[in-house]
C-alpha cells in the first residue's frame, strides 16, 4: 500500500512534485469541500433564521418594550427601575 | 534552487511573506478588540463570533476562487486582453500542496510554474488571504449591532473573495490594465483595500439603517459610547502593529530590478515592481501615523476615538504614494486626509443618517480615496511600471481609479446584494432582538443561573 509518490527520500530532490498523498484525486477534493462549504453556510442561515423567529416571539409576549429590554439582559441595566414604563422607542429612526 | 544565491533569494522571500502574515494576524486581533469595545455589553458576544468566523469563511472562499480571480482576471478580461491561465492557482492545483518544485504531474502546469511557486504560492496566498480578512473586518465593524450575521458573511465573501481580489487584479498587480492604462498605483492600497471596504460598508449601511434609538426624532444623533474604551484602544494600537506586516507584505522584498542588463541589482519593489526601500517606508508610516494622530486630536479637541482613528486614517491617506513620499510629505497629507474625512463622516451622518458604529467609511473610505486622488497629484508623471509602454501616473488616472475603487467595487455590488436580501428580510435582525440585545438570551441564562446558585445556597445557610 502507497498513499503518495514519494518511495525514498534519497533521490534527486530536483525530481520531487507533489508530496501529499493520494495525487490525482485533487478534483474530487475540491468538489467534496465545496459542496460542504455551501451546505454550512446554508444550515448557518437557516439556524440563524429560526433562532431569531423563536427568540423575537418569547420577547414579544413581554409586556411592554421595558420588560423585554430588561427581561433580555438584566445585568445590562442596573438601573432598570429608572426607565419609564411604556416606553416604545418610536423616537428612533431604526 | 539549483545555486545558493536562488536558494537564499526564494527561501528569504518564502520567510519575508511568512512573518507579514503573523504581523498581519494583529490586525483581526485588533479589528474582534475594537469591535467588542465598541459594542454595548448585550451584543458584545455576538459581534465578536461575527467578525471570527471570517477568518474561515473567507480562506476557504478564497481558495476555492479568490487566489485563481487574482492572477485570471488582471486584463479585466475584455479591457486589455482575455483570461489569463493561472493553473497554479487552482484550488485542485497540485502546487497548492505541498511540493518541491520538481516534475510537475498535472497537465497544463508546467515546470516554470512547479519552480516559481512550490515555495511561494502558500505565503502569496496567506498574505493576499489577510488583506481579505482586512477588507471584512473593516465592513464588520459599521454595522455591529443590528446585521443577521448571515448577511454579513455573504458580504465578507462578496468582498473578500471576489470584489477586492477583482480591484487587486485589476489595479494592484504588475499587469493589471487599471495599471496599464489609466496609470494607477497604490502602492500600499489607500484604494484596492481601503477605499473599496469603505465603499462597501457605505452601500450596506444605506440598506440596513441605523441602530435603534441612535437618531432621535429631530435627526440629531445620540452618542453610544463604547462600553470598554481600552479594548478599543488596545484594538486600534494592535491595528497598527498589525499594519506594519501590512506595508511589508505590499512589497517584494527582494527582486533583480535590472534583468534585461547585463547587471545584477537586487531591491525591494512595490507590487508593481517599481523600486523601493523598507527604509522609505518606515519613515513614511511613522510620519503619515504622526500626522493622522496630530491631525485627529486637533479636530477632536482630544476625543481618544478620533485620536487613534486619526493616526489610522493618517497612514491610509498616505498609502498610495508612500514607497515615494518624502517623510514630510507623508506627515502633512495624513494630516490633511484626517482633517478632511472627520468632517466628512460628521456631514453625512447629519444629512443621511447613517450610522457608522465605528466610522469605517471615513477611516476606510474617505481617507482611501483621498489618497489615492492626493497621490494622482503628487506622483504626476511618474512611471507607474518598470514597463515603458504603461501610461505614467496622473491625477485623472487616479480619480478615475478611486472611482473604480469605492463605488464600481465598492459600492455597487453591495448596493445590489443589500437590496436583494432586504427584500427576502434577510438583511437585519427582528426589532425585539436588537432591543434585548443579540447575547440576551446568553445573559438571561447566566442570570437564571446565578439565581438558581443563590437560591440554593440561601437554602443550604437557612438549613
Amino acid at each position: 500500500m502507497q498513499t503518495g509518490l514519494i518511495e525514498n527520500w534519497l533521490g534527486n530532490p530536483l525530481e520531487i512534485g507533489p508530496m501529499y498523498p493520494f495525487v490525482g484525486l485533487e478534483i474530487a477534493l475540491f468538489v467534496v469541500s465545496f459542496a460542504l462549504t455551501i451546505v454550512y453556510m446554508i444550515w448557518q442561515l437557516r439556524l440563524e433564521a429560526r433562532t431569531y423567529e423563536k427568540e423575537a416571539r418569547a420577547l414579544a409576549s413581554q409586556a411592554d418594550l421595558r420588560s423585554t429590554i430588561i427581561a433580555g439582559a438584566p445585568q445590562c441595566y442596573e438601573h432598570a427601575e429608572s426607565l419609564p414604563v411604556g416606553t416604545t422607542g418610536d423616537d428612533s429612526a431604526g | 534552487m539549483e545555486n545558493e544565491l536562488t536558494a537564499l533569494t526564494v527561501i528569504f522571500t518564502e520567510f519575508y511573506y511568512w512573518v507579514c502574515i503573523v504581523l498581519m494576524f494583529l490586525i483581526h486581533v485588533g479589528f474582534c478588540l475594537y469591535e467588542v469595545g465598541v459594542s454595548r455589553q448585550k451584543n458584545m458576544m455576538h459581534t465578536l463570533m461575527k467578525n471570527a468566523m471570517v477568518i474561515p469563511l473567507i480562506t476557504v472562499t478564497f481558495f476555492f476562487f479568490g487566489w485563481w480571480i487574482y492572477f485570471a482576471l488582471q486584463n479585466g478580461p475584455g479591457i486589455t486582453g482575455g483570461l489569463i491561465s493561472a493553473p497554479f492557482a487552482l484550488p485542485w492545483s497540485e502546487l497548492m500542496g505541498t511540493h518541491m518544485g520538481g516534475q510537475p504531474v498535472q497537465a497544463g502546469v508546467t515546470p516554470g510554474d512547479a519552480a516559481t511557486w512550490a515555495r511561494l504560492n502558500g505565503v502569496f496566498f496567506g498574505a493576499f488571504l489577510l488583506f481579505s480578512w482586512t477588507c471584512a473586518s473593516i465592513l464588520s465593524g459599521a454595522v455591529i449591532e443590528r446585521i443577521r450575521s448571515s448577511a454579513f458573511w455573504l458580504f465578507a465573501i462578496m468582498l473578500g473573495s471576489i470584489t477586492w481580489v477583482v480591484d487587486a487584479a485589476w489595479g494592484w498587480s504588475g499587469e493589471g490594465w487599471m495599471v496599464r492604462l489609466l496609470g494607477y498605483h497604490d502602492a500600499y492600497a489607500s484604494g484596492v483595500i481601503h477605499a473599496i471596504s469603505g465603499g462597501s460598508a457605505l452601500a450596506v449601511l444605506y440598506h440596513l439603517g441605523p441602530r435603534i434609538g441612535r437618531f432621535r426624532s429631530d435627526g440629531t444623533a445620540r452618542a453610544f459610547p463604547p462600553q470598554n474604551s481600552w479594548l478599543v484602544i488596545i484594538g486600534l494600537f494592535m491595528i497598527y502593529t498589525g499594519f506594519w506586516g501590512f506595508y511589508a507584505a505590499c512589497n517584494i522584498p527582494i527582486i533583480d530590478i535590472d534583468p534585461d542588463s547585463a547587471r545584477t541589482f537586487f531591491a525591494a519593489t512595490t507590487i508593481y515592481l517599481t523600486p523601493t526601500t523598507l527604509s522609505a517606508i518606515t519613515f513614511n508610516f511613522l510620519m503619515s501615523l504622526s500626522g493622522g494622530l496630530f491631525a485627529g486630536y486637533f479636530v477632536s479637541k482630544g476625543d481618544p476615538y478620533w485620536t487613534f482613528s486619526g493616526g489610522l486614517a493618517g497612514i491610509i491617506t498616505a498609502s498610495a504614494g508612500n514607497d515615494l513620499y518624502h517623510p514630510l510629505q507623508a506627515l502633512l497629507i495624513g494630516a490633511f486626509g484626517v482633517l478632511c474625512l472627520y468632517k466628512l463622516h460628521h456631514w453625512v451622518e447629519r444629512r443621511f443618517k447613517i450610522d457608522d458604529a465605528v466610522g469605517a467609511v471615513a477611516v476606510h473610505g474617505y481617507a482611501g480615496v483621498l489618497g489615492v486622488v492626493i497621490a494622482g497629484f503628487m506622483l504626476w508623471g511618474y512611471p507607474s511600471s518598470p514597463n515603458p509602454e504603461f501610461a505614467n501616473i496622473t491625477p485623472w488616472g487616479q480619480l478615475a481609479g478611486a472611482f473604480i475603487m469605492f463605488f464600481v467595487l465598492g459600492f455597487a455590488p453591495c448596493f445590489v446584494l443589500g437590496a436583494v436580501l432586504k427584500k427576502f428580510d434577510m438583511l437585519r435582525i427582528p426589532r425585539a432582538i436588537e432591543l434585548a440585545g443579540l447575547d440576551h438570551q446568553v445573559l438571561a441564562d447566566e442570570t437564571a443561573a446565578f439565581g438558581e446558585l443563590v437560591g440554593e445556597e440561601l437554602r443550604v445557610a437557612g438549613g
